[in-house]
């Protein structure tokens, strides 16, 4: 006999929000099924009428976490319509804005993830640091979080030679936190318990399914498109792929945080080796595109994220396609929760930073006596934290 | 996988295919859709294992659609970024799923079914994923003959 748990649906204001229904045998899922929509905003329809200098300043709002990865492979795709080439200096800014960004959304993610498992803590601590990230990009764009940095050939604000200096400040004091925040995760019996061998996606299963990101990249493939095609100034940078072999949320972890090291080293290189120049050429905001198409792809901080343009030469695109790394990873998901816990189900839907842990309402239906019990969020990660005091040790010796 | 070799593979298969190379040494295929799952098969086979995305384009004046198939290699670096791209009638828009090849085409064919209305024969769960599921039938809001009436009618 199995019940059907739905997790969802949801809190717009805070993340990307998402249902599922979970079908659970005693202690154990048994199968998920997605439930999306819940936040579909017609973005493909409403580029289509959009000019092409005017897609960006949408495509941003796809997403607010990685509006900085949207608003440069946007204009990415528009700059091989056209047949462009952004400057160098603008090209440097435009990396340094998406390695920023990454850090910012590791460093939420990661204080989301341990708070999640119950080590609020942490969360603080890593929010507190994404906070100065925040400050950087308020004296860069002017903006918090949509930052409207990029253009059609390039970037929009020049960087200061005062900001790089703050940038390498900013990447020393991070630099240390993040060891700390690795041997953290690596060595704390918290994050152990919850983390190693749950929700495990093996290398099989990641390739099969498709799956992007530090999702795959946490089993074992080698899966970043900064790796694959190098774009923007990636092919110089410093930048190295990480991979672990292990597929657990754990692995997922520790991917995420060495590449906030990873990040902070091509910041530095981006500091000390930016050109001086023009940050964009000349572009007219009524500009007739010739007919073409192209696919430009980013690695965001959650994977692969893909525009498929398609001009019919006029001012507007005739057609945008976006695929955003969440949905491809929704697939692993459900590989990844059978067999596993309820109580897992906070961590594993959280490992692949899905934008969705703010799910609201969970509804436990028991199809025996028909009778269903509500649970918000918050509720199941309460009911998750005390059971795990008290299966705690069984639990531990049957996973290792 | 060299170029040529990726043309040999999908000309055995269909011989009126057709290619495009662009600037990013990208590779465009155009295949019929009664082909398209044997090319996408043998394909795989040669180590192109990941499906990035599934888009689906509409031209009204021409009465037909065209799917985009994009595809990447488990080794990125030495092969070429593909895209098969197939068309089909507009009238009646049927193509075979191909989610025995490629599991995530389960969530990419439903996304274009739920868009674009185009039906994906032997997909399993095939229905509406973003939009509610009480959407009129008819309705596939990324058509170019989709008019907002929706809206309109809530703003009367």
């Amino acid at each position: 006999m199995t019940f059907n748990l739905f997790f969802g649906p949801i809190h717009p204001a805070l993340k990307e929000p998402i249902g599922f229904i979970f079908e659970i045998e005693g202690e154990y899922v048994v199968n998920a099924r997605p439930n999306l929509g819940f936040n579909h905003r017609g973005i493909e329809k409403l580029l289509e009428s959009k000019t092409w200098l005017q897609t960006g300043f949408l495509a941003e709002h796809v997403c607010g976490i990685c509006s900085g990865a949207h608003n440069g492979c946007c204009y990415q795709g528009v700059e091989k319509i056209f047949e462009i080439e952004p400057p160098r200096r603008g090209l440097f800014i435009r990396t340094l804005v998406w390695e920023l960004e990454r850090i910012h959304s590791h460093l939420l993610w990661l204080g989301v993830m341990l708070h999640e498992a119950g080590f609020d803590t942490i969360f603080m601590y890593t929010w507190r640091d994404r906070e100065l990230t925040m400050d950087l990009f308020e004296e860069m764009s002017g903006r918090r979080v949509v930052y409207s940095m990029n253009t059609v050939g390039g970037v929009r604000r020049d960087v200061t030679d005062a900001f790089l200096q703050k940038l390498k400040k900013y990447c020393n004091y991070l630099e240390e936190r993040v060891k700390f925040y690795r041997e953290l995760v690596m060595s704390d019996a918290t994050t152990l318990a919850r983390f190693q061998n749950v929700g495990i996606l093996t290398k099989r299963d990641a390739i099969d399914l498709s799956a992007v990101g530090p999702t795959t990249r946490g089993s074992g493939v080698k899966k970043d498109v900064r790796y694959e095609e190098p774009y923007g100034v990636y092919d110089e940078s410093p930048f190295q792929i990480v991979v672990r072999e292990e597929g657990d949320a754990l692995a997922k972890t520790i991917v995420r945080i060495d590449e906030i090291q990873v990040s902070i080293d091509i910041l530095r290189w981006i500091a000390d080796n930016i050109p001086s120049g023009e940050i964009k050429i000349k572009f007219s905001p009524m500009a007739k595109a010739p007919e073409n198409e192209a696919i430009s792809r980013v690695e965001a901080p959650r994977g692969e994220l893909l525009y498929y343009f398609k001009s019919d030469g006029g001012i507007t695109p005739s057609r945008v396609k976006i695929r955003t790394p969440t949905l491809a990873n929704i697939l692993p998901i459900i590989k990844m929760v059978e067999g596993q816990y309820i109580a897992d189900i906070p961590v594993i839907v959280a490992s692949i930073d899905p934008c969705i842990a703010c799910c609201e309402r969970v509804t436990m239906i028991d199809h025996k006596t028909g009778e269903s019990k509500v649970m918000t969020m918050n509720d199941l990660r309460i009911y998750s934290r005390k059971w795990y005091k008290e299966h705690y040790k069984e639990v531990r010796r049957e996973r290792l | 996988m060299k170029i040529e070799e990726i043309k040999e593979v999908v000309l055995s298969i269909d011989s009126n295919a057709s290619f495009k190379e662009d600037k990013d040494q990208r590779l465009w295929i155009s295949v019929s859709p009664d082909k398209l799952r044997d090319v996408l098969k043998s394909l795989k086979d040669k180590g192109y294992d990941h499906l990035s995305a599934i888009s689906g384009v509409d031209y009204p004046q021409n009465k037909k659609m065209e799917l985009l198939y994009h595809l990447m290699h488990s080794s990125p670096r030495e092969n070429p970024y593909l895209t098969i791209r197939t068309e089909i009638s507009r009238d009646n828009p049927e193509i075979p799923s191909i989610f025995d090849i490629f599991a995530a085409a389960l969530i990419y064919e439903s996304e274009v079914f739920d868009l674009l209305g185009i039906k994906f024969v032997g997909h399993p769960t095939l229905g509406r994923l973003f939009l509610p599921e009480d959407t009129p039938k008819d309705l596939y809001p990324l058509r170019k003959d989709f008019k907002n009436n929706v809206y309109e009618v809530t703003r009367k």
